[in-house]
C-alpha cells in the first residue's frame, strides 16, 4: 500500500470527532434511503393492485367498462361503455347491453372506467345504483332520417319510424316528429343526437327526464325524455374471489377479465424444466473445479469463462438461444427451448453457489473416506455431496428465482404471446414478467393496475422461493 | 461375514478404474459446457455480424448519428444514439448507485453493529432481487411523475427516470461488493491510524477506503456492466425511440432496447433487421465481457495483497 499521511487537521478534537459522527450519520441516511425507496415501491405497487378486487367484482356484475373518446365542441369528451357483454349475469338481468353507456353511478357522473371501480370499492352497501343510456339509438328515437329543410337548407333530424315499446314512444314522441334539441343542444345528425343525448345526460346531477325539443306539424313542443334507466346491480365484492379469479383466467382485451393463467403456468413450467437441466449440469461443473480439477491453465480459462457469463447480459442469452436452439436445430420458439436458454443464462449462478457449497466442507471428511478406501466418486458421492447439498440447493432456488423475474431473454425466444390457453412443452408461452411488461403497454385504463397485481404475484412468489433457501440454509446450515 | 464397501474398495475390480474416470469425463464435460457456450456465442456474433458488416461499413455503424433500421427507402444504421443512450443510461445510474452504495456500505462495515448489520444486508439485497420489469413498472408510473413536478417539460418517456429506477436496482450490486472489500480491510490497519490519533472519519477517508479503493473500483465497473446490459427497465420506461442528440427529458433506446425492438417486432426471419441485432450484440457482448474481465482482474490482484 502507497504510504499515506494522516491529515493535519489544526482545529479541536471536539470538531474532528463531530465530524466522524456527522459522517457516521451521513452514511446510516442513505442506508435509510435504500429502505425508503423499497417500501416506496413496494407500497406504491401495492396500492396500484388495489383496484383489482372491485374490477374483478364488476367484471362478474356483467359491467366490463370501456372508456370511449368523442369529439364535441372541438374538445375531447370520454364517456363509458360496456363493452363486453356477459350472458346471465347481474347487468344483464337488469337489462344491460353491450355498448350501453354508463352514465351515473348514485349521483355522480361517470367519465371514465376507473370512476366504476372506484365507486365499487366505496360501496355502502353490496348494490351499485347505476344509470345508463342504451347503446341502441333505435331502443329511443327509433329509425332517424336527416333531411334538408326546404325553406332554409338546415339539415334536420326526423323520426322515420318509431317502434311502440321504444323509450320515446312511451314518453310521447311519434314518428314524423323532428328533433330540434336535447337540453340545449341542437341536433344535427343521427348519431349524433344519440351522442347528444350521453352529453345532455351527463350534465345532470343524477339519472331523470331529459328535456327533448321537438317539431311537429310547424309547432315546438318539449318532450320529458326517460332516456337512462336506472337499476340496483347487486355486487359481490371478495378478496378472496378476484384473486382467484385473476388467477385462473387467460388474458384479454379487458382488463377486468384478463387472468395469470397461463403466465403462471408458462412461469412453473418454465423455471422447473430450467431446475431440471441447470441442476445435474451445475453441480457437475462445481464437483469438477472443486474435487478433480488440477490447477492449469485449461482449468483457469474454464473460471474465468464462468465468472464472466455469469456477468453476459441476458439478452445476449436470448440471442445465442434464439440462433442455435429456435433457428439452427429447429426448434422453434416454444417452452422447451426457453428452458434450455435459461439453463445457459443461470448455469454460471449455480456452478459458482455450488462451489462455494463444496468448499465449506472441510477436507477431513474427505481425508476419513479416502482412509477407508473410497475412490474419488464415491467420496465425492456419499461424503462430500450429502453435507453441501443444502447449500447448493440455496444456491439453486435462488438463481431460479432470478430466472422466475427474467424477461428480455424471453422476449427474445417468442414468449410475447396473447395465449388464452394452458402452455404444453411444444407451445409457445408466455411468462409472468412478459405479461406484466406486455400489461404496461397496454394504454386502456386499468391495465395499469393488473400489471401492479401480477407484480404483487411475482413477488410472493419469489418471497416463497427465498423463504424456502433461507429455510433450508437455517435447517441443515452446519458448523464444522 | 460379508465384506462391506470399505474392504471391497480395496480389492477393486478392474472395472472400477474406467468407471471413476468415466465419472470423471461427466464432471469435465460439464465444465467444459462454459468454453463451448463461450466459443459458440463468439462464433454467432462473428458470422452474423459478417452479414451486417458485409452492407454497412464499420465506420457509419460506430459513426453514424442516424438509426433508421425500419426506413424502408432510405435505411440508415449510425449506432452512435445506442451507444450514446447506453451510456447516458448508464451514466445516470452509477450516479444514483455508486454515492448510496458505497455509503451504505461504509456504514455496515464501519459504523453498523453486528445486531444492525444482520439485519440491514438481507433488506438491502431484497432490492436486488425484485425482477427488472418491476422496477420498469416503478420508474414510468411513479419516478416520471414525480419528476414531472419539479421537472414540467419531461415526457411520459424519457432517459432520467429510467437511469434512476436502473439505480436504484443495482445499489445491492455496489453496496454488497465494496461492503465485502471495505470489510476485508485488516483490522492492523485501522488500529495504526487510531494509534497515530485519527479520529474514525479521519481513518476511514485516509487509511480503509484508499486500501479498499481497488475493490470499489471492481464493484463500479461491475455495476456498469450490469447497467449496460439491462434490458426491461429501459424498454419500459425509456421509450424506444432513437434521439439524436440524445436528451435527458425525451425518449431514447439503448443497445439492449434495440435488440427487444426487433424481436417483438413483425420483422419476417430473414430480414435484413435480424443481422443488426449481431451487430448490436456484439457490442454489447464486447462491452461487457471486457468490463467483466477488468472487474475480475481487480479483485484478483487486490485480495493478492494480504494473503
Amino acid at each position: 500500500m502507497s504510504a499515506q499521511t494522516l491529515p493535519r487537521d489544526r482545529r479541536s478534537l471536539t470538531w474532528r470527532k463531530a465530524k466522524s459522527t456527522l459522517f457516521g450519520s451521513l452514511t446510516f441516511s442513505t442506508i435509510l434511503i435504500s429502505f425508503a425507496l423499497l417500501v416506496a415501491l413496494i407500497v406504491y405497487i401495492l396500492i396500484n393492485a388495489r383496484p383489482l378486487m372491485a374490477m374483478r367484482a364488476a367484471s362478474r356484475a356483467g359491467l366490463v367498462v370501456s372508456t370511449m373518446v368523442i369529439q364535441w365542441d372541438a374538445k375531447n369528451l370520454t364517456y363509458v361503455i360496456v363493452n363486453d357483454f356477459v350472458p346471465e349475469s347481474e347487468a344483464a338481468r337488469a337489462g344491460i347491453g353491450e355498448f350501453d353507456a354508463i352514465i351515473h353511478i348514485g349521483s355522480q357522473t361517470v367519465y371514465r372506467s376507473a370512476q366504476v371501480w372506484e365507486a365499487i370499492a366505496h360501496l355502502p352497501q353490496e348494490t351499485l345504483p347505476i344509470g345508463w343510456i342504451s347503446g341502441d339509438p333505435t331502443k329511443i328515437f327509433g329509425d332517424l332520417l336527416p333531411q334538408m329543410d326546404p325553406q332554409t337548407g338546415a339539415i334536420r333530424v326526423a323520426i322515420d319510424y318509431l317502434p311502440e315499446e321504444s323509450l320515446g314512444f312511451r314518453a310521447g314522441l311519434r314518428p314524423g316528429d323532428i328533433l330540434v334539441q336535447i337540453e340545449d343542444i341542437p341536433v344535427t345528425g343521427s348519431r349524433q343526437a344519440w351522442e347528444a343525448l350521453i352529453v345532455a345526460a351527463q350534465r345532470k346531477p343524477q339519472p331523470g327526464p331529459l328535456a327533448v325539443q321537438i317539431e311537429r306539424d310547424g309547432e315546438f313542443l318539449t318532450i320529458a325524455l326517460d332516456a337512462e334507466q336506472t337499476a340496483q346491480i347487486p355486487i359481490t365484492r371478495s378478496w378472496a374471489r378476484a384473486i382467484w379469479d385473476f388467477l385462473t383466467s387467460f388474458d384479454s382485451n379487458s382488463p377486468e377479465r384478463a387472468g395469470l393463467a397461463s403466465a403462471i403456468v408458462g412461469s412453473f413450467y418454465l423455471v422447473g424444466l430450467t431446475a431440471l437441466f441447470a441442476l445435474p449440469i451445475g453441480v457437475g461443473a462445481a464437483i469438477y473445479l472443486e474435487e478433480y480439477a488440477t490447477k492449469n491453465p485449461l482449468t483457469e480459462l474454464i473460471q474465468l469463462l464462468i465468472v464472466n457469463l455469469a456477468g453476459v447480459p441476458s439478452v445476449i442469452y436470448g440471442i445465442i438461444g434464439l440462433e442455435i436452439l429456435a433457428r439452427a436445430l429447429q426448434m422453434d420458439r416454444v417452452l422447451l427451448t426457453g428452458a434450455l436458454t435459461m439453463t445457459l443464462l443461470i448455469l454460471p449462478m449455480v456452478i459458482i453457489a455450488a462451489r462455494e457449497a463444496l468448499r465449506t466442507v472441510p477436507d477431513s471428511v474427505r481425508q476419513a473416506a479416502y482412509a477407508v478406501g473410497a475412490t474419488r466418486w464415491q467420496v465425492v458421492r456419499s461424503h462430500v455431496l450429502p453435507y453441501a447439498l443444502p447449500g447448493i440447493l440455496t444456491g439453486l432456488i435462488i438463481s431460479l428465482s432470478r430466472a422466475m423475474g427474467e424477461a428480455a431473454l424471453l422476449i427474445l425466444l417468442g414468449a410475447f404471446q396473447y395465449l388464452t390457453f394452458i402452455p404444453g412443452l411444444r407451445d409457445y408461452f408466455t411468462v409472468i414478467p412478459i405479461q406484466i411488461f406486455t400489461w404496461i403497454g397496454e394504454a386502456k385504463d386499468g391495465f395499469a393496475n393488473i400489471a401492479a397485481a401480477a407484480i404483487v404475484v411475482l413477488l410472493a412468489i419469489l418471497l416463497v422461493l427465498n423463504g424456502l433457501a433461507i429455510f433450508l440454509r437455517i435447517k441443515f446450515q452446519r458448523r464444522w | 461375514m460379508k465384506p462391506t464397501t470399505t474392504l471391497l474398495a480395496l480389492h477393486a475390480p478392474p472395472g472400477r478404474y474406467l468407471k471413476e474416470r468415466l465419472i470423471q469425463g461427466v464432471l469435465f464435460s460439464c465444465a467444459f459446457l462454459a468454453v463451448v457456450v463461450t466459443a459458440v456465442t463468439i462464433w454467432i456474433f462473428i458470422s452474423g455480424s459478417g452479414i451486417f458488416f458485409a452492407k454497412v461499413p464499420l465506420g457509419e455503424f460506430l459513426g453514424g448519428t442516424r438509426w433508421a433500421p425500419t426506413d424502408i427507402s432510405t435505411p440508415s444504421y449510425g449506432a452512435l444514439p445506442l451507444i450514446v443512450g447506453t451510456l447516458i443510461i448508464t451514466g445516470i445510474a452509477l450516479l444514483v448507485a455508486v454515492p448510496i452504495g458505497l455509503l451504505s456500505a461504509i456504514y455496515l462495515s464501519e459504523f453498523a453493529s453486528e445486531r444492525v448489520r444482520k439485519v440491514a444486508k438481507p433488506i438491502l439485497e431484497i432490492l436486488a432481487g425484485i425482477p427488472t420489469v418491476v422496477y420498469g413498472y416503478f420508474a414510468l408510473l411513479f419516478v416520471t411523475p414525480l419528476l414531472r413536478s419539479v421537472l414540467p417539460e419531461i415526457q411520459f418517456w424519457n432517459a432520467l427516470s429510467a437511469g434512476i429506477a436502473l439505480g436504484i436496482a443495482i445499489i445491492p450490486l455496489v453496496s454488497s461488493l465494496s461492503e465485502d472489500i471495505i470489510y476485508a480491510v485488516p483490522r492492523e490497519l485501522r488500529e495504526g491510524a487510531y494509534a497515530l490519533g485519527a479520529t474514525k472519519y479521519e481513518t476511514i477517508r485516509s487509511v480503509v477506503l484508499p486500501a479498499a479503493l481497488s475493490g470499489i473500483a471492481a464493484a463500479t465497473i461491475l455495476a456498469m456492466s450490469r447497467a449496460i446490459g439491462e434490458t426491461m427497465i429501459v424498454a419500459i420506461a425509456a421509450g424506444r425511440v432513437p434521439t439524436w442528440p440524445p436528451d435527458l427529458l425525451k425518449p431514447l433506446e439503448t443497445l439492449t432496447v434495440h435488440i427487444v425492438n426487433v424481436a417483438t417486432g413483425d420483422a419476417e426471419a430473414g430480414a435484413f433487421i435480424w443481422a443488426t441485432i449481431f451487430a448490436i450484440g456484439a457490442l454489447l457482448f464486447v462491452m461487457t465481457l471486457l468490463l467483466n474481465i477488468l472487474s475480475y482482474w481487480i479483485v484478483r490482484r487486490f485480495r493478492e495483497q494480504y494473503e
